[in-house]
C-alpha cells in the first residue's frame, strides 16, 4: 500500500542534492507569483520553468501521474463551472449550457495553473525525502522558537506521524478484512448505518495507536531522546553554491514571470 | 564466558526493588533481588504479567522505583533522576514490538536516532552507523522505509539502533516474540554474536529453548523471584515449572516423551545437542 502524500522518489538527480531549504524556498515562491500573475505570458514562463524542473529532476512521469490523477476531477469541474456560469458574451447556448470564449480561457487558465503548481509541487516532494522537508521546515520555523514553538519537536512530530501512515493503513485494512470477515459490510447502506459500520473498525485502531504512542515514547527515552535538549543530525543541511544559484534562477524566473 | 563476582562491580546490582503502577492494587515487582556481571547472560521467565517487561523499564532507567535497599545500574543510582538518565546511556533495552521503536523513515536514520539525541558530531555518528549496518547486515536496506521492512529485518534494525550508542549492558524483552521462524533466527543470531563478544545481556523470554543456554536463569512469579540459578536446576523442578506457568525446552519434552515410553534418561536434556548424546545418536 502506498502513501500519496509525501512521496519520495530515490534518485540521485541534481534536484535531489539540493538542500530542501532552497527548494522550500524557490518552490514557495513560484507558488505565490503563480496566484499573483494572471496572463496566460506569465503562466508560459512558469509552466517552462516547472518542465524544465521536472526534466532535471529524472522522476519518471508515471511517478507524476499518480500525483495528477485526483487533479482531473478538478480540472473537470473548473471547465463545468465555466460553462455554467460563463461569462461573458456566449457564442453557443443550449438549456443551462453556455460557451463563452472568455469562459473557456478562465478555465483553461486556472486548469492550467492548477497542474503546473502541482507539477512545482511534485518535484520538491518527490526529490525531497520528507524526512529532509521537515528538518528545512524547522529550520525556515527558527525565528518562531522566540515565541516559544517547539519547531523541532514539531518537526520530530511530523516525521514520526509520516513514518506511521503507511503502518496505519495496514492495519486498518487488517481491521477491516476481519470484520469482513465476521460479516461486517461498509458499503452497504446509508450515511448513518456506514457510518456506524466504521466504529468498530475506528475503536480498535485507536487502541493500537494509544499503546504505540506508549511504546514508542519508551523506546525513544531508551535511545536518550529528551525533549528540548541539543541534537545533533546524520545528514546535517548543507546549503552550498547549487543551492544559491537555484535560489537566483528561480528570482530570475519569477521576475521573467511578472514581467513578460 | 564465566562471570567474575569478585573483580568487577556488578552491571546490575539490584536489592529489594519494588514498584507499582499508579492505581494498581498490587506490587508489580515486589522486594526483588538481582545481580548481573560483565559478561553474563541472564535469561528472565515467567508467566504472562509476572513483572518481567516492568523490570526490563526499571533496569534501563525508563521507570522510577517506588522503593529498593539499593538499585544500582552499571554504578547508576536509579533511585534518583540523574542516575536513570545516565543508566539510559549505558542500558541498552530492546523492546518486544519492533513496529513501536523505529521512529525514522529509514534505516540508517533510526540506527541514528540515538546518537544524535546525544549530540553527537556528524562524521562520528556516520561513522558509527556504517559500522552498525554492517554488523547488523543492514548495508543494503539502509534507505529503506521500515514498513517496507520484514519482521527480522525491523528488529534488527532497532537492534543496531539501541546498540550504536555505546552500551555496557542490554535488556532484551521478548525481542523474537513476534517474529516468524525466520525472522526469529535472524534476531537469535546477532544475540549469539553479541554474547560471544562479552556483552553482558538480561534476556527475557518465553521461550524455554532460549532460556535453556543461559548462564542463569531468574524465574518471576507475581513479580517476586522465585527462582534463580542455572538452567538445569529450574527445569529438573518439575513442580515449579508447573507452578510458574512455564514449560520445558522442546529437548526436556522430547526426553518426557521418551520416559513415559519406557526409554528414561538419566540426566534432563535441554538441548538437542545433549538429547542426541543421552540416546546415543551423538557423543
Ligand atoms: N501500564 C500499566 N499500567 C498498569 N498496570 C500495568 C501496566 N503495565 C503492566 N501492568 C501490570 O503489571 C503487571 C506486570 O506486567 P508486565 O508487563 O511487566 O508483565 P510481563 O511479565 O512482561 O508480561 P508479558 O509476558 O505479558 O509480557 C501485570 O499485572 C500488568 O497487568
Ligand atoms: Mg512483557
Amino acid at each position: 500500500m502506498k502513501a500519496t502524500i509525501a512521496q519520495y522518489y530515490a534518485g540521485d538527480s541534481l534536484l535531489h542534492r539540493l538542500d530542501p531549504r532552497a527548494k522550500l524556498v524557490a518552490v514557495s515562491a513560484l507558488a505565490v507569483a503563480l496566484f499573483v500573475r494572471d496572463s496566460f505570458a506569465g503562466l508560459a514562463v512558469y509552466a517552462a520553468a516547472a518542465v524544465l524542473a521536472y526534466l532535471l529532476s529524472g522522476v519518471p512521469l508515471v511517478w507524476f501521474w499518480r500525483a495528477f490523477r485526483p487533479l482531473l476531477w478538478l480540472v473537470a469541474l473548473t471547465f463545468v463551472a465555466q460553462v455554467v456560469f460563463a461569462p461573458g458574451e456566449p457564442f453557443f447556448s443550449f438549456g443551462f449550457i453556455h460557451l463563452s470564449w472568455r469562459g473557456l480561457e478562465l478555465a483553461a487558465f486556472l486548469s492550467l495553473r492548477l497542474v503546473v503548481l502541482v507539477l512545482v509541487g511534485s518535484v520538491l516532494t518527490l526529490t525531497t525525502p520528507s524526512m529532509a522537508l521537515t528538518d528545512g521546515l524547522a529550520w525556515l520555523g527558527r525565528p518562531l522558537r522566540r515565541l516559544r514553538v517547539p519547531t523541532d519537536e514539531l518537526a520530530l512530530m511530523v516525521t514520526i506521524a509520516l513514518r506511521f501512515i503507511p503502518t496505519l493503513l495496514v492495519e486498518l485494512d487488517t481491521i477491516m478484512r476481519a470484520q469482513r470477515a465476521r460479516g461486517a459490510d461498509f458499503r452497504r447502506g446509508g450515511l448513518r448505518e456506514r457510518t456506524r459500520s466504521l466504529v468498530p473498525v475506528l475503536v480498535p485502531l485507536f487502541v493500537l495507536s494509544f499503546r504505540r504512542a506508549d511504546e514508542l515514547a519508551l523506546a525513544m527515552e531508551a535511545r536518550c531522546y529528551r525533549p528540548g535538549a541539543v541534537r545533533t543530525r546524520l545528514h546535517p543541511l548543507r546549503a552550498g553554491w547549487a543551492d544559491a544559484a537555484l535560489l537566483v534562477a528561480a528570482a530570475i524566473v519569477i521576475a521573467a514571470g511578472l514581467l513578460v | 564466558m564465566s562471570p567474575s563476582p569478585d573483580e568487577t562491580p556488578p552491571l546490575f546490582d539490584i536489592s529489594g526493588l519494588h514498584y507499582r503502577y499508579a492505581g494498581a492494587q498490587a506490587d508489580a515487582l515486589a522486594d526483588l533481588d538481582l545481580k548481573v556481571h560483565e559478561g553474563e547472560f541472564v535469561a528472565v521467565v515467567g508467566a504472562n504479567g509476572s513483572g518481567k517487561s516492568t523490570l526490563a523499564r526499571l533496569l534501563g532507567g525508563l521507570e522510577k522505583p517506588a522503593a529498593a535497599r539499593h538499585a544500582l545500574a552499571c554504578g547508576h543510582d536509579l533511585l534518583v533522576e540523574d542516575g536513570r538518565m545516565a543508566a539510559r546511556r549505558d542500558v541498552g533495552v530492546l523492546f518486544q514490538n519492533p513496529e513501536n521503536q523505529l521512529v525514522a523513515q529509514c534505516v540508517e536514520d533510526d540506527v541514528a536516532f540515538g546518537l544524535e539525541n546525544l549530540a553527537w558530531p556528524a562524521a562520528d555518528i556516520g561513522r558509527r552507523v556504517d559500522e552498525m549496518l554492517a554488523r547488523f547486515g543492514l548495508e543494503d536496506l539502509r534507505r529503506r522505509e521500515p514498513h517496507m521492512l520484514s519482521g527480522g529485518q525491523k528488529q534488527r534494525t532497532a537492534l543496531a539502533g539501541v546498540i550504536a550508542v555505546p552500551r555496557r549492558v542490554l535488556v532484551l524483552d521478548e525481542p523474537t516474540a513476534m517474529l516468524d521462524p525466520v525472522g526469529r533466527d535472524e534476531v537469535l543470531r546477532a544475540v549469539r554474536e553479541m554474547r560471544d563478544e562479552g556483552l553482558a545481556i538480561v534476556y527475557i523470554t518465553q521461550e524455554m529453548d532460549e532460556a535453556a543456554g543461559a548462564d542463569r536463569v531468574v524465574a518471576l512469579e507475581r513479580g517476586t523471584q522465585a527462582y534463580a540459578g542455572d538452567a538445569g536446576g529450574l527445569f529438573a523442578d518439575a513442580a515449579l515449572v508447573r507452578r510458574l506457568g512455564l514449560g520445558l525446552p522442546a529437548a526436556g519434552e522430547l526426553a518426557l516423551a521418551l520416559a513415559e515410553q519406557g526409554r528414561g534418561l538419566r540426566d534432563l536434556p535441554l538441548t538437542m545437542d545433549e538429547l542426541l548424546v543421552a540416546l546415543g545418536y551423538a557423543t
